[in-house]
This record gives C-alpha cells, sequence and structure tokens, in this order.
C-alpha cells in the first residue's frame, strides 16, 4: 500500500511540471510587453525608459529558460507575485478565496451523493417503471440547463417570491444551499444515471445469485454487495468532478457573488490582471491534479484488487 | 444495414422530436431578418422594460430593443460559433489524432504527453485563462475553446485509430502495398468517421452551454451583439421586477441544449456505439 | 415407494425463457425426486436447460425466465407460491446452493469472513463473535489451512479450489437438507476436482444431505450419483439408477454420450450420426423428439409422435418412441 503511494505521488510531479510550464507560457504569450501592461495597470506612462528599467527589475531581459527558473524557484516558494490591481501577494488573495469554493463544492458533493444515491439505485431496481424514466428525464435537464440561469430561477423563485434563502453573499449556512445546489445540478444527472447503470450491471453478476442463494435478504444485498461496488466508479468520477467545480465555480459564483476563487479569477480576467490570472490557473490546476491523486488513494483504500496489487510489487 | 439504420432512424421517436426542434431552430436563425419584427441592436430607451405588444411579441429589454428580435438573433450566435468551434476542432484534432494513432513511436509518445499536461487543467479554466490573456471578444472564444478542446477528440481518435489499426483489413491493405496515406482516406476515415461525427453531435449541447457561460461572464459576444447567455447577464439588475427578461432566453438554450443532447444519445443508440 | 423418503419432489416442471428473438421452452415436463442422503445427478450438455432447472428450485430464475407450468415440493411447501420472504428462509438453510465458478461468486470487493458471516447470521440467531468461532470451525473441517487468516482474505487471493471449498464449508454450516451443486467440479483442476467430490461425498454421508449433482461430466456421474436423469433439449430423455444407466443406457442420445467417454479406450465410432432420414422441414416442432436431428436411429415416427416418458423397465424411464 505504501509503494503505491509513492508510486502514485511520484507520478505526479511530471504533470505538475508540465501545468507550471504551461502557465509560464500562456503568460508570455500575452500580446505586448508585460512590463508595458504592467506599467498601464499602475497608471505609469510606458514610456521607452521605464519599460526597459522595470523588463530589467523584473528580470524580463533574461532568456526564456533563465525566467521559467527563476519563476519556479519563486513559486515554490509561494511567492506568486504581485496583483496588478490590489497590489496584495496573489498567494495571500488566493488563499483567502480558497476557503469558500471549498466549502461551496463539499456542500455541492453532499447535495450530489444524497439527491443521485437514492435515485439512481432505486431507478437500476426498478428498471423501466415511472422512478426510472423520472431520473432519465431528470438527467438530461440537468445537463442541459445553463448553470447561471438555473442560479438566477432559484433565487427568483427561492428567495425572491417564496423568501426560503438568502439572495446573494456568503454568511450563515442558508447562504450556502442555493449556490451549491446550482453547482451540483448538472453532476446530479450524470451520476444519477452512471450509479444506475453500474448497479444494473452489478445486479446481473453471479455474486449476486449466490448471495440470493444464500437466503440473505434483498435489502442487504443491495446494501452491503452491490451498491459498495458500484459506489467505486461513482467514486472516481465524483473526484474527478471536485475539480471540474472549480471551474464551474466561475460562473455559479459570479451569479451568486460568492466570494470564492471564481470570483477572483473572473475579476482578475476582466482586469487582465495577468499574475493572477497566473496564479489561479496554477493553483486551480494543482489543486485538480491533487484531487485526482486522492481519489486514486481512496479507491485504492477501497477496492482491495487494487490495494492488493499495488502492495505486491 | 444504411437501410436498417434509417428505419430505426424514423421510428425513434426521439430523434423525430429532436431533429424538428433543431430543424426549426436553423429556419429561424436563417430567416431571421424576415423573422424578426424589429432590429435587434436598436436602443429605444423611450420603450424600455415593456411587456409584450403587438409590436413587441415578447416585450423590450432595459434599453428598449425588441427581445424577440433578440432571441432569434440568438440563435444565430449561439448555434454558429458552437458549430463553427466543434468544425475547427475536428479540422485540428483528425489529422492529429490519426497521425498519433497511426504512426506510433515518439510521435505517439509526445502526443500523449502533451494530453497529459493540457489535460490536468479542468478543461473551462484553461479556455477562461487563454481568453483573459488574449482579451473578450468573441474570436477569442472560439479561439480559446478550439484550442482547449481539440486535445480530448484527438485522443479519442487516437485510442480509435489504434484498435482499427489491429484489424485484419488495414494489415491486408499494408500487404498489398497500398500507399499509406490510401488507407488512411480509404480504409482509416470512413471507419471511424460515424463514432467522431456521434462524438461530436453528443458534445454540442455541451459547447452551447459553455458558449453561453462564457458570454454570461462577459467574455464572449461583445454588445451590442445579441447572445442568450448575454441576455441573461444584461437583465441581472432587472430580474426581480422583470423575471421574462431572464426566462425567455434560460429557455432557448435550454430547449436546444436539451434537443442536441436528445439527438447525440439517440444517434448513438441508432448507431450502436455503446461501447464507447 | 420413493415418495415416502423423498425430501424435494419436482413435478412437470416446464420453463420459458423470452428473449430478443422471441420466446424458447427451455425446460419441458421435468419432473424428478431428491432424498436425503442421496445423489441425484443430472447429465447434459450445455443449453439442455439443466442450470435452469437448479435456480427454479431456489426460485432464483433471471427475470427473462418464468415457470409457466409444474410445481416444486419441498416438504410439503410449495416453492413457486409461497411468499418471497418464506423462499428466502428455506434458502442457505434448507435448500443450499454451490455455484458454477467459484471465482465469480464471490463479491470481489468483501473478503471471506464477511460473506460466511453473514450467512450465518441471516439463518441463526447468534452474534458476530459466535459465527465468526462456528466460520472457522467449518473451515478447518474443510482441511483448509489457518481459517482466521482466511477470514481475512479477499475473494481473488484464493485459488477456485480454495473457493469451492469456502462455499462447501459455508453450506455445511447450515446443515441442509438438500443441496444444488451445479457443475461444482467444472472450474476446476483434476486434484481440486478430487477434493471436492470427496466433501461433498462426506455432506452426504455425516449430514444425510440431499444432492442434486449437476454435471457434463459423466465420470464425476457415475462416481457420485444414485440415480441419474439425461437431459436433452430441456427434456429428461432417461432416468434410471446409475448402475442400470451406463451398463444398459437405452436412449440413444444416452448411448451415445456413454460411447463418447469410452472413446479414450476403445476404437472411435463415429458416435453422433446426422439424421438422413427425415427432412427438416417434415419435422413437426410441437411433437417431435428434440434429438431427432442428430439422432442415428431416427425416422417419421420420431418426427409426429408426442413424447413421453415411459417406463421401459421397473424405475428406468426413457422418452423414446422407438422403445416404447
Amino acid at each position: 500500500m505504501s509503494w503505491f503511494i509513492v508510486k502514485r505521488v511520484t507520478s505526479l510531479l511530471p504533470i505538475l511540471f508540465g501545468i507550471s510550464l504551461i502557465t509560464f507560457i500562456l503568460l508570455h504569450l500575452t500580446p505586448g510587453d508585460p512590463a508595458a501592461a504592467y506599467l498601464r495597470a499602475s497608471h505609469i506612462p510606458p514610456t521607452d525608459e521605464a519599460v526597459a528599467t522595470l523588463r530589467a527589475e523584473l528580470g524580463l531581459d533574461k532568456p526564456l529558460y533563465i525566467q521559467y527558473v527563476n519563476w519556479l524557484i519563486k513559486v515554490v516558494q509561494l511567492d506568486l507575485g504581485i496583483s496588478y490591481v490590489s497590489k496584495n501577494s496573489v498567494w495571500e488573495e488566493i488563499m483567502l478565496h480558497f476557503f469558500p469554493t471549498v466549502q461551496l463544492a463539499f456542500a455541492s458533493c453532499i447535495f450530489i451523493i444524497v439527491i443521485s444515491l437514492p435515485i439512481g439505485m432505486i431507478s437500476a431496481i426498478y428498471r423501466g417503471k415511472w422512478i426510472d424514466q423520472f431520473s432519465r428525464i431528470i438527467a438530461f435537464v440537468s445537463v442541459s440547463m445553463p448553470a447561471f440561469w438555473l442560479g438566477f430561477l432559484l433565487i427568483y423563485f427561492l428567495s425572491v417570491k417564496l423568501d426560503l434563502f438568502p439572495v446573494l453573499g456568503r454568511g450563515t449556512f442558508a447562504h450556502l444551499v442555493l449556490p451549491s445546489l446550482t453547482l451540483a445540478f448538472p453532476y446530479i444527472g450524470t451520476y444519477m444515471r452512471l450509479l444506475r447503470t453500474s448497479t444494473l450491471e452489478n445486479l446481473n453478476e453471479p455474486f449476486v445469485v449466490y448471495a440470493r442463494a444464500r437466503g440473505l435478504r434483498e435489502r442487504r444485498i443491495v446494501s452491503r454487495h452491490v451498491l459498495k461496488k458500484s459506489l467505486l466508479p461513482v467514486l472516481t468520477g465524483l473526484g474527478m468532478s471536485l475539480g471540474n467545480m472549480l471551474s464551474g465555480a466561475v460562473i455559479v459564483e459570479t451569479v451568486f457573488a460568492w466570494p470564492g476563487m471564481g470570483s477572483l479569477f473572473i475579476t482578475s480576467i476582466l482586469n487582465r490582471d495577468y499574475p493572477m490570472i497566473q496564479g489561479c490557473l496554477l493553483f486551480m490546476g494543482a489543486i485538480f491534479v491533487v484531487c485526482n491523486l486522492l481519489v486514486d488513494l481512496t479507491y485504492a483504500f477501497l477496492d482491495p484488487r487494487i490495494r492488493w496489487e499495488g502492495g505486491k510489487k | 444495414m444504411l437501410k436498417n439504420v434509417k428505419r430505426k432512424l424514423l421510428s425513434h421517436k426521439l430523434i423525430m422530436i429532436s431533429s424538428l426542434i433543431i430543424f426549426f431552430m436553423t429556419l429561424l436563425a436563417l430567416f431571421a431578418p424576415f423573422l424578426a419584427p424589429n432590429d435587434p441592436n436598436l436602443v429605444d430607451i423611450t420603450h424600455k422594460l415593456q411587456g409584450s405588444s403587438s409590436k413587441f411579441p415578447l416585450g423590450t429589454d432595459h434599453l428598449g430593443r425588441c427581445i424577440w428580435s433578440r432571441l432569434i438573433y440568438g440563435i444565430r450566435t449561439s448555434l454558429g460559433t458552437a458549430f463553427l468551434v466543434m468544425g475547427l476542432t475536428m479540422i485540428i484534432s483528425i489529422p492529429i489524432g490519426i497521425y498519433a494513432g497511426f504512426r506510433g513511436g515518439w510521435v505517439d509518445y509526445l502526443f500523449m504527453r502533451i494530453c497529459d499536461i493540457l489535460m490536468a487543467f479542468p478543461s473551462l479554466l484553461l479556455s477562461l485563462a487563454l481568453i483573459g490573456i488574449l482579451g473578450p471578444g468573441l474570436g477569442n472564444l472560439i479561439l480559446a475553446m478550439v484550442l482547449v478542446q481539440w486535445i480530448f477528440y484527438a485522443r479519442v481518435i487516437r485510442g480509435m485509430v489504434l484498435s482499427v489499426k489491429k484489424q485484419n483489413f488495414i494489415l491486408a491493405a499494408e500487404v498489398c502495398g497500398t500507399p499509406t496515406l490510401v488507407i488512411v482516406i480509404k480504409h482509416i476515415l470512413p471507419t471511424i468517421i460515424s463514432q467522431v461525427v456521434v462524438l461530436a453531435f453528443m458534445d454540442i449541447g455541451g459547447i452551447i452551454l459553455a458558449i453561453s457561460g462564457l458570454s454570461f461572464l462577459g467574455l464572449g459576444i461583445q454588445p451590442p451583439g445579441a447572445e442568450w447567455g448575454m441576455m441573461i447577464n444584461d437583465s441581472k439588475p432587472f430580474f426581480r421586477t422583470h423575471p421574462s427578461l431572464m426566462l425567455y432566453p434560460g429557455m432557448m438554450i435550454l430547449i436546444v441544449v436539451i434537443a442536441f443532447n436528445l439527438f447525440g444519445e439517440a444517434l448513438r443508440d441508432v448507431l450502436d456505439l455503446r461501447k464507447e | 415407494m420413493m415418495g415416502q423418503h423423498s425430501i424435494l419432489t419436482v413435478n412437470n416442471l416446464n420453463i420459458v425463457v423470452s428473449t430478443p428473438h422471441g420466446v424458447t421452452q427451455t425446460v419441458n415436463d421435468v419432473s424428478f425426486e431428491l432424498e436425503a442422503g442421496k445423489v441425484f445427478g443430472l447429465v447434459g450438455e450445455s443449453g439442455s436447460g439443466k442450470t435452469m432447472t437448479c435456480m427454479s428450485l431456489l426460485n432464483l430464475l433471471p427475470d427473462e425466465a418464468k415457470v409457466v407450468e409444474g410445481s416444486i415440493k419441498f416438504r410439503n411447501k410449495d416453492i413457486l407460491n409461497c411468499s418471497t420472504e418464506d423462499v428466502r428462509k428455506v434458502r442457505g438453510s434448507e435448500i443450499a446452493m454451490i455455484m458454477q465458478n467459484p471465482m465469480t461468486a464471490f463479491n470481489p470487493v468483501r473478503n471471506i469472513g464477511c460473506h460466511f458471516i453473514e450467512t450465518l447470521r441471516t439463518h441463526l440467531h447468534i452474534n458476530k463473535h459466535q459465527a465468526r468461532e462456528m466460520a472457522m470451525a467449518y473451515l478447518e473441517k474443510m482441511d483448509l489451512p489457518y481459517p482466521e487468516n482466511l477470514l481475512k482474505q479477499y475473494p481473488f487471493q484464493l485459488s477456485g479450489g480454495m473457493l469451492q471449498r469456502v462455499m462447501i464449508a459455508i453450506t455445511m454450516s447450515l446443515n441442509p437438507s438438500i443441496l444444488i451443486a451445479d457443475e461444482p467440479t467444472t472450474a476446476l483442476d483434476a486434484t481440486n476436482q478430487l477434493q471436492i467430490l470427496k466433501q461433498l461425498d462426506r455432506l452426504r454421508n455425516e449430514y444425510n444431505t440431499g444432492i442434486l449433482l449437476v454435471s457434463h461430466d459423466l465420470g464425476v456421474i457415475a462416481q457420485m450419483a444414485d440415480e441419474v436423469a439425461v437431459m436433452y433439449g430441456g427434456y429428461i430423455v432417461e432416468k434410471a439408477s446409475v448402475l442400470k444407466l451406463f451398463n444398459r443406457p437405452k436412449h440413444p442420445y444416452t448411448r451415445a454420450l456413454l460411447q463418447s467417454r469410452l472413446g479414450l479406450t476403445r476404437r472411435k465410432e463415429k458416435s453422433v450420426k446426422r439424421v438422413s432420414v427425415s427432412h427438416r422441414n417434415l419435422i413437426n416442432r410441437e411433437t417431435a423428439c428434440p434429438f431427432i436431428e442428430r439422432c442415428g436411429d431416427a425416422d417419421h415416427t420420431c418426427a409426429n409422435n408426442r413424447l413421453e416418458l415411459k417406463e421401459y423397465e421397473k424405475d428406468h424411464l426413457v422418452r423414446c418412441v422407438k422403445l416404447q
């Protein structure tokens, strides 16, 4: 098992390296000189002289690979530069906005599990019945629904008309409900169907027949035998989705004025705040990769087959 | 076999409904100038936020523009952009995917490593960052989406090519001394193209959603152009008092995306490509 | 005479399976009885309806299969018309089953202990600790080494033979009156086969369990069974005591089957010939003998007479027009 962890963590390094490379290159695709952009953002007229001084100061006159190494050394020390707009440290800004997004993503995960798990299982067990048809329709609507529109609908009907939830912002627990439901909605349908498929597959496995032949109660067969095995693929997917939710959060956070990573990212894009864009991209890319790693490890922990194979070598 | 497919297509209720919707939408988009009662971009503050009337079937927005006309012109933007993105993606990913899959060796290795890195980012995030660097606008939006999307298709196509490559009829063609280019065009491309088309149709709904999402964030088409996501964004300050401003464009997105998703899924069922 | 000791009576069982291509009759007019401490062998090629028959005994037929006629009586309890809860209580504790492929019969993500203990606790009122002790005792009885370790292991860590013995241990622990063993040795190698057969024999002798042994391996049947039924095309074509059946087979299919087995020692004859007399379109599917197309002795009488399982001599039943 420990060997498996070491192997997986090591395989992470080249990907992290790749992420840093892409992020670095992206910023150098910026139309125009970054130094000039910096000066403009600071409301200093970009004269040739000022630009040249700044280029030397920022190390932009050195060859690209040296710039990359210098930048990487700083990144490893969590120095992601200074925001053009707020003049704060990018790392500190990210840290400030990261937790609300994590909160949102986890609340969404809870919604996904609580809603799609029972419906997915039930629609597999009662295949072809009305609940199955119903879940199919839900699944279609959920992947076709524009998140920002859903957000407004929820605000309009549940907050404005019925006054059940606060409209915007972050604060109490009630503030969390609508944004996380909006963020979860597209995934709910997907996982409902995924769980249905994997449950259906497992229900036809010989081990289910043998479990029945041993006289086990149907409830136990479903909850202890089928569920555990059907949940494994769902779990992998969910981990990947957790990373994708970070980007989905961009829209949801904008709709609900949620002060998270998504809001930070979109503000920096609209302001052309390059260090911030770069920092956010790097950070979210790394989080995405780490999420996937954690999922792999959890998967290995839950699935004895992989645990065993991993430990064998 | 083709007859069978045709029969299945016609008997498939979902396909009928969804293709009717798509057909109807395309008609609306094509004949938008004749069907729209007003200039979609004509600002007239004196008529702002009106209810429906004979002049404005669905009322007007905060700048007095006709919502119905903007909705119809919005089909052009959404479908046009989505198909453009998909087309460009295909133009890039089909040759690259086939080349990597067929050639193998270091080309394939390099390709896979690029995949690993690009796919380490959530795709929308990378598009967002690209737009952030290139600057907002419809052209940059298309560019950003294509640059991020192509890798997924190229990878799937590579996989398809790999499995086709092992089959005997390709070996037979090789043994006969058929030139590689001919093998690719005459044998490999026709074998995988139907799967690729189904894949593209299944994703077009998602692309429409992504485009409207980016426009909603103000990164896509710039004012005064008409786009559904942007219309919803415009309605933000007024949606409590005038919910219809946001209701109509959202409804349009939902209908179009559902239609394409249904169509894609039904197409896959009919062509029986469940393996993917 | 036999009926007095019989625990399980199957009468005129008919099963149909609906497939996308239509409905097929997979089991036709199958009747037999199982007695305590006796082994009833069921022989036949794949697709002859053996497994469907087994599954119906526990009311475990897949959704697409249905019993359309007949009855299954277990100690005067009608298995087919019991409540689901009543049948469930019978499964495992009264009528147990050993699966064909031990490697897929266990849930790969749960260990052996889970399987064993949950089975015990479903049927007996004991706590976890007692169940564990009991499980270890029975695994030891099956000559499985380190039972404590074994309980913690996962199915994929064990060999097919070991898993099969675990299944027998689970069966034994609940002391059922009937065991259905559907091809228990097919997936195993020769040494393991022998082991398993020994254990089954022990189950019969020590616990007086009646065993329904399904196999296409005549060697296994000859070694174990007291009475044998041969199935072909969903019908029982011949039923007799093991000695009679092996010494004086009557039905052409049984004879062909036995010849193919002896082919190793004798000079091989062409054991199964194609029918020459009858044209396909003359065959009346409703009444024709299922073996007609492969039978060497077939003629028009085989195509048009309704077949019945008739007593050829005492306790030796044959379904063949020619012999009646």
